[in-house]
């Protein structure tokens, strides 16, 4: 194990560690631009290397996107992929109370706790895990997704039914093209370049940064920035003090994060979304999520970092890639003719030590980057709206036309994004129609493959009658009766609230006084 | 305004990385007169024609003189890449990666994609596979007579799964092959998502090409293989006819493609660049499971007649 360590710490390996890592900061960043493309990019930059370090590279720009995706989510509330979709909920709040800086410090310290926790698995755990993630077939799968669906419950705003039903256009949205069995096209209306439906890159753009682009530009007179930022020296102390002495969160974070992203197919967007709302759900202060408390932010990117370490188990171990970005680290592997698996592990065990290494140095690297960029980065937040809008609006068009060369691609984006803007304007908040449009490309071929698994036994048996299931049946369940309870007990105290305290009044103007319309005690 | 320069900077620097990095090498073929190339590949990255594609690049850039670029068109089972394809000039700068049968099916199935099959210049094909009826290594069934046993005691109660369209044509090529009924599972996300499947007991067996069975190692087993060629990396594992059983017969070959009317002497020169590259890489094409193709012009046409009526006969074969 050590001389992994040592193998892991050649100038060389982290030179190119280093270079993935900025790669990554880059590609996060950029709204549009995923793990997945910057890996693949990078891709033939690795042939000339040594197998650990080009896996070093690639690595530590997957690690690195997973924090970088964090800073446009937190400054523009627009996810810079996929798994920052939760992030950008609390991060974005934040910035708006001057705090960009400490979410973007909560963010990097999160992403090395995370990483760490899914290196470390991954050193000593990889074998006996990969085994119980094969326990976790189709009917699973889909237990897993309707979980996650719950999380909308913490998503959604004021409004349950609107968040459920902004969930349920997402999944629509997820549906237009062929479906997942390959045989039939769904809201193609004919036009065959609908039939490989609407990348979820360009959707999520869609659904997040043009209705920001549109509020910013509505409102540019009277918020002239986004938000106010002024930097102070200690910032970055304060907050780091802040999250060591309360470890919980980032800890559980971490480990549901790995867990996850053990499971492959399941990835980083999956672990962000329930770490939220599992912090959510345990925090003593459940009504600021949403509005700027930094424990969001640190569920998010703890288990999303810890998901990118946790989907390299499985790659490793199995061959299995357990997210999209793992599946373009699998590719370079072979192409290098080295074959992941157990035979890997005993014919090369110092090899995959100096992988598991890999990550964990990534993450440090990853964190000392975001601290000395943060203030920085943060300060992005004083460029007039005037200049940011259009600069945002360009990144999309640009992000969404890079994912496939598809000018297809930049209409529905542009469309999706005017239509969740009118519809955010009746009250729908974009984050569950977000959630659908991630989960459904899950749960729909979970579904599916589950019934015809069924074709063997019955359906009840394949969907209730796995322990596994069950499991995940209890659990949703006691999700959705606690967001009810949570919701109604928040009703109730706002009603009692109201009664016992005059609401804030507007400045009374000439003669006009509504005092006497509250009943004051 | 020091805001106003560090965006315009940035932003023109993202403009110019986003155009590409087009190579400014000069072409050494007088017939290939690019830039660069852009080599699309209709698939996820890391996937076959990923590695299909990686595989050959450094190889394809000397013997063009030219820098390759590849663009990842993922969707509709190949249809969005192929699309796009089909709308670029024919001057052998724009090719795309090809699977067949995949391509057949689509443009055989009725509904209007933007293309058909014949709708561009094959330029080469090099490499193909069998498909196997594969089970996991520590699956009950040991040869393809205790499977077809098992399936002929439980009539549809054995899963089988397989990918896309192609997938349901090899389960059902299987079915009629051992005269067996069993239930077919389609899986999205490629093969990569069925070998979870078989490994974890969810499913029987899966339908998937040889070289991922070779792949892993001993973690799957090959009870059975379409074709009639044995496979090197695959030595015991008998093809459906040797073991006794009716004919199957559809493999999976990779392509490269260009758009039609592209002039006889720049397919020729992409032609023998191909079979340059496959030359060179025989060794890990064939450690990675698959057969290395080598074919001047109009084998390569040939081909894809071949595959047509492979496609064909499986399709008729399953219907009656």
């Amino acid at each position: 194990m050590f001389e992994g360590l040592l193998a892991a710490l050649t100038p060389s390996l982290l030179l190119y560690l280093c270079i993935g890592v900025l790669a990554g900061i880059l590609v996060g960043a950029l709204p549009g631009f995923t793990a997945t493309m910057g890996a693949a990019l990078m891709l033939p930059f690795t042939f000339t290397l040594e197998p650990a370090e080009g896996f070093a590279m690639l690595a530590a720009l997957y690690v690195a996107t997973m924090f970088a995706d964090s800073v446009p989510a937190c400054l523009v509330n627009t996810p810079g992929t996929p798994s920052a979709v939760a992030t950008a909920l609390d991060g974005f709040a934040m910035t708006k109370q001057g705090r960009g800086q400490a979410a973007l410090i909560a963010s990097c310290f999160s992403a090395l706790i995370g990483t760490f926790v899914g290196g470390i698995t991954f050193l000593l755990l990889a074998n006996p895990l990969t085994d119980v993630a094969l326990t976790f077939g189709p009917p699973e799968f889909f237990w897993i997704g309707i979980f996650a669906i719950t999380v909308i419950g913490s998503v959604a705003g004021n409004s349950l039914l609107k968040g459920i039903a902004g969930g349920a256009l997402g999944m629509l949205i997820g549906a237009v093209g062929i479906s997942s069995t390959g045989a039939v096209p769904r809201y193609t209306f004919g036009i065959p370049e609908l039939l490989g439906g609407i990348s979820i890159v360009a959707a999520l753009i869609g659904i997040f940064a043009i209705p920001q682009v549109i509020d910013m530009v509505r409102n540019r007179h009277a918020d002239p920035h986004v938000a106010d930022f002024t930097k102070r020296k200690g910032t970055a102390r304060e907050t780091i003090w802040g999250l060591a002495r309360r470890p919980v969160n980032v800890l559980r974070s971490s480990v549901l994060g790995t867990a996850i992203g053990i499971l492959p197919g399941a990835g980083s967007p999956i672990a962000s979304l329930v770490s939220y709302n599992e912090a959510k759900r345990w925090s003593k202060d459940k009504a600021s999520f949403g509005r700027g408390n930094i424990d969001g932010v640190v569920a998010s990117e703890a288990a999303g970092n810890a998901a990118a370490g946790g989907s390299i188990i499985p790659l490793v171990s199995l061959g299995i890639p357990g997210s999209a970005p793992a599946a373009v680290i699998l590719g370079a592997l072979l192409l290098q003719g080295l074959k992941p698996g157990p035979e890997l592990f005993s014919s090369d065990a110092t090899l995959v030590y100096t992988f598991a290494w890999s990550i964990i140095l990534a993450g440090v690297v990853t964190f000392v980057a975001g601290m000395l960029l943060s203030g920085s980065l943060a300060r992005m937040v004083l460029i007039p709206v005037r200049l940011l809008a259009p600069c945002i609006l360009f990144l999309s068009v640009i992000g969404a036309y890079a994912i496939r060369n598809s000018m297809m691609d930049v209409y529905l984006m542009l469309g999706l994004g005017v239509a969740v803007y009118f519809l955010a304007q009746l009250g729908f908040h974009p984050g569950p129609i977000g959630l659908g449009v991630i989960l459904a490309p899950i749960i729909e071929p979970a579904l599916v493959e589950s019934l015809s698994i069924a074709q063997s036994s019955s359906a009840v048996e394949v969907f209730f009658g796995r322990p596994l299931c069950i499991a995940l049946i209890v659990l949703t369940i006691v999700s959705m009766v606690w967001v009810g309870v949570t919701r109604y007990k928040d009703a109730r105290d706002a009603r009692s609230a109201a009664r016992m305290e005059p609401p804030e009044v507007p400045v009374p103007q000439a003669d006009q006084t509504t005092s006497e319309s509250v009943g004051s005690r | 305004m020091k805001y106003l320069a560090i965006l315009a900077a940035g932003t023109v620097a993202l403009g110019v990385a986003a155009c590409g990095g087009g190579g400014s090498s000069p072409s050494a073929d007088a017939e290939l007169n690019c830039r660069s190339i852009d080599f699309i590949v209709p698939y996820a990255p890391g996937g076959g024609s990923d590695r299909q594609v990686r595989r050959m690049q450094p190889h394809l850039e000397e013997a063009l003189g030219t820098k390759i670029n590849v663009n990842y068109m993922e969707g509709g089972d190949g249809a969005i890449g192929w699309q796009a394809l089909a709308g670029k000039k024919p001057d052998g700068c724009t090719v795309s990666n090809v699977v067949a049968p995949n391509i057949m099916l689509l443009t055989s199935s009725g509904q209007n994609v933007g293309f058909t099959a014949e709708d561009f210049e094959y330029l080469g094909w090099s490499e193909t596979t069998p498909n196997v009826l594969a089970v996991a290594a520590d699956s009950p069934y040991k040869t393809i007579d205790e499977f077809v046993a098992a399936a002929k005691a439980n009539p549809g109660k054995l899963t089988v799964a397989g990918v896309g369209e192609v997938g349901e044509l090899l389960t059902a090529e299987t079915q009629n092959s051992t005269g067996t009924k069993i239930s077919y599972v389609p899986v999205s996300g490629g093969v990569g998502a069925i070998v979870p499947d078989i490994l974890g007991g969810h499913v029987d067996a899966g339908t998937i090409g040889a070289a991922h069975v070779a792949e892993s190692e001993g973690r799957l087993r090959a009870l059975a293989m379409t074709g009639t060629e044995k496979l090197e990396s695959l030595p015991d594992v008998p093809t459906y006819e040797e073991a006794g059983y009716g004919p199957a017969t559809l493999g999976t070959a990779w392509g490269v493609i260009a758009p039609s009317g592209t002039p006889e002497a720049i397919v020729k020169t992409w032609n023998e660049a191909i079979a340059d590259a496959v030359a060179k890489e025989k060794q890990q094409i064939i450690e990675a499971g698959l057969i290395p193709l080598e074919q001047d012009v109009d084998e390569a046409r040939d081909y894809v007649q071949k595959m047509t009526d492979a496609l064909t006969a499986a399709r008729e074969t399953v219907e009656n």
